[in-house]
């Protein structure tokens, strides 16, 4: 129930930014947040806030240069339709993430699985972690790698292996704000336009990469990404070694389209709209960020659920969590952009947490190794706005040290926060809380 | 409320450009088509305060002047027909100054807030109208 509500908390805040706020700060603050980086310091957030509070409320903005363009309407398709829709020419493409048996058909034979989770800019930890892993020669080749949002932009680094750890530090160390997004154009969709990322996603996705990931996928490893079908409701599993091994300007150009959508965060990123057909019929899916449905993926709810008494088919479970999991206390101003960053913050790590926990027990009912690695409750370091190359490069250095540690996982989840053991002293002495 | 905002708005952003950019009067008023229109993508670079270090914004030039291109921010500014601009933008109440030249389709110069706090470089690209 809480998890639920953690989501649905999630998915709401953000929609909410959407709706409530005319300014760019929520969109840094929903890209901060909804691609999982839950306390980033926002300079100009600040300033804004200052500053709102001598507007007037009845100030309005200034006429704009044109009107936002008017996007097409949608083809009209029914639930029976979407549920048995198939991309063109790839029907391996992908599976519904609440389907046990197409899971476990696409399932490859036990392995290392490694699980990486959403988290923004603080993805950085995962690349950095992954390259510390190789040069302590500590990096198996994981028979199944998952990713979800930014979890999702590295998976496809992980799993082609080692040789592509150095395009991979590039992917979070040298990028910034401007090659993720634009401000000051808003879709309709959304406050701001993506397409900076998907122009850095066309350059990071090469067919080289593609070539890498088929022949991996068909030595019988498996890669999956996972996006939010928005129009259902559902979760989806890309098979995106499937769609690699297709090959074609159609593989390349879906798989970039699931990475864009795995990574899209509702209301700060457009949706991706994706082609697809059922019983010869035509349409397009709306598809948003993987981190709706969970900050990481592992396996089909149901198959999850402490009830259930499904054996994970893995030898070790590698879960990579790339967001700070430790409690962010601050002050929080009156203002929407900031309540509702901090409220969308603490979603996500109870989110992350209760995931941990339910993976850590699946793992132990499987006989499974179970290792998670998280950022340090050490690392401070300050964050000069989003996706700061500076920050960025701190924490990769920070997952790579780990990762070339003697200890880069934990055999548990972290422990949970405890709070203040007693009532501050004043209200003792006055006995306010008799 | 509104509409006494706007010329107040647009009066100083015009009295502030006129003072301190390269740009003629005459380009003020001109409001002819200019070589630069169309759409721009604008990189800000921090390099000194405690400002984002780097953000994109999108900007439209119709007639020379330069605008916004949504309602998120304000953007007020003038390309003369040599390419030098000048612009303010303001957003939830802090403004910031910039200027610089335009050269086909690419452009650079420098940014500064109002109060100094924050100051740095800004390169431009110009984009289709539609992407």
């Amino acid at each position: 129930m809480m998890k639920h509500t953690a989501r649905t908390l999630c998915a709401t805040a953000t929609l909410l930014w959407a709706l409530l706020i005319p300014a760019t700060a929520p969109f840094q603050a929903a890209l901060a947040q909804g691609l999982g980086k839950p306390t980033v310091t926002l300079a100009r957030p600040k300033l804004v806030t200052q500053a709102r509070a001598k507007q007037q409320p009845s100030t309005s903005p200034p006429p704009v240069a044109s009107k936002q363009k008017e996007l097409p309407p949608r083809t009209p398709f029914t639930a029976a339709e979407d549920a048995a829709s198939t991309i063109a020419g790839i029907p391996e493409a992908r599976f519904w993430a609440d389907s046990e048996s197409d899971f476990q058909r696409a399932l490859p034979a036990p392995g290392p699985w490694l699980v990486l989770s959403s988290g923004g800019e603080d993805g950085a930890f995962g690349a950095g972690l992954l390259a510390g892993l190789t040069a302590a020669g500590n990096r198996p080749d994981y028979a199944v790698v998952t990713g979800v949002s930014t979890g999702a932009l590295m998976a496809p680094f992980a799993f082609a292996g080692p040789r592509y750890d150095d395009a991979l530090r590039k992917a979070y160390t040298e990028v910034s704000a401007a090659d993720i997004f634009e401000a000051g154009s808003s879709t309709g969709e959304s406050f701001v336009n993506s397409w900076p990322l998907k122009e850095l996603i066309a350059k990071q996705i090469t067919p080289e990469l593609m070539a890498d990931i088929a022949a991996a996928h068909r030595s019988g490893r498996r890669l999956f990404v996972v996006t939010t079908n928005l129009d259902a409701e559902r979760s989806v599993v890309w098979n995106m070694g499937a769609i690699a091994a297709h090959g074609g300007e159609d593989a390349i150009k879906l798989f970039r389209d699931v990475l864009l959508a795995s990574a899209a965060v509702p209301g700060a990123f457009p949706p991706v709209l994706i082609d697809v057909e059922a019983n010869g019929k035509r349409f397009q899916e709306m598809h948003a960020d993987g981190g709706i449905g969970g900050q990481f993926f592992v396996a089909p709810a149901a198959l999850m659920a402490t009830t259930s008494d499904y054996r994970l088919p893995a030898t070790q479970l590698y879960i990579v969590v790339n967001t700070g999991l430790e409690r962010d206390f601050k002050v929080v101003d009156r203002f929407a952009p900031s309540i509702l960053t901090q409220a969308v913050g603490a979603a996500v790590k109870v989110d992350t947490r209760m995931m941990l926990s339910l993976s850590y027990a699946v793992a132990k009912r499987s006989g499974v190794g179970f290792n998670a690695a998280t950022i340090p409750a050490s690392f401070n370091a300050p964050s000069q706005g989003a996706f700061d190359p500076k920050y960025m490069g701190l924490l990769f250095r920070t997952g790579y040290e780990q990762g070339r540690g003697a200890t880069p996982f934990s055999a548990e989840p972290p422990p949970y926060p405890s709070g203040p053991s007693r009532q501050p002293s004043h209200i003792e002495k006055t006995g306010a809380n008799q | 409320m509104r509409n006494l905002l706007r010329p107040i708005f647009a009066a100083a952003v015009t009295a502030l450009l006129l003072m301190s950019a390269n740009v003629s009067s005459d380009a003020v008023a001109a409001a002819r088509p200019s070589a630069f229109d169309g759409k721009w993508s604008v990189v800000i670079y921090t390099l000194q305060g405690d400002c984002d270090r780097s953000l994109r914004y999108s900007v439209r030039i119709i007639d020379g002047r330069v605008q916004a291109e949504d309602q998120s921010y304000q953007a007020a500014g003038l390309v003369a027909s040599n390419g030098a601009i000048r612009v303010v933008v303001a957003e939830g109440g802090r403004m910031a100054s910039g200027s610089g030249r335009l050269i086909g389709n690419n452009g650079r110069g420098e940014w500064r807030t109002s109060t100094g706090e924050c100051a740095g470089q800004w390169t431009a690209v110009r984009r289709a109208a539609d992407y």
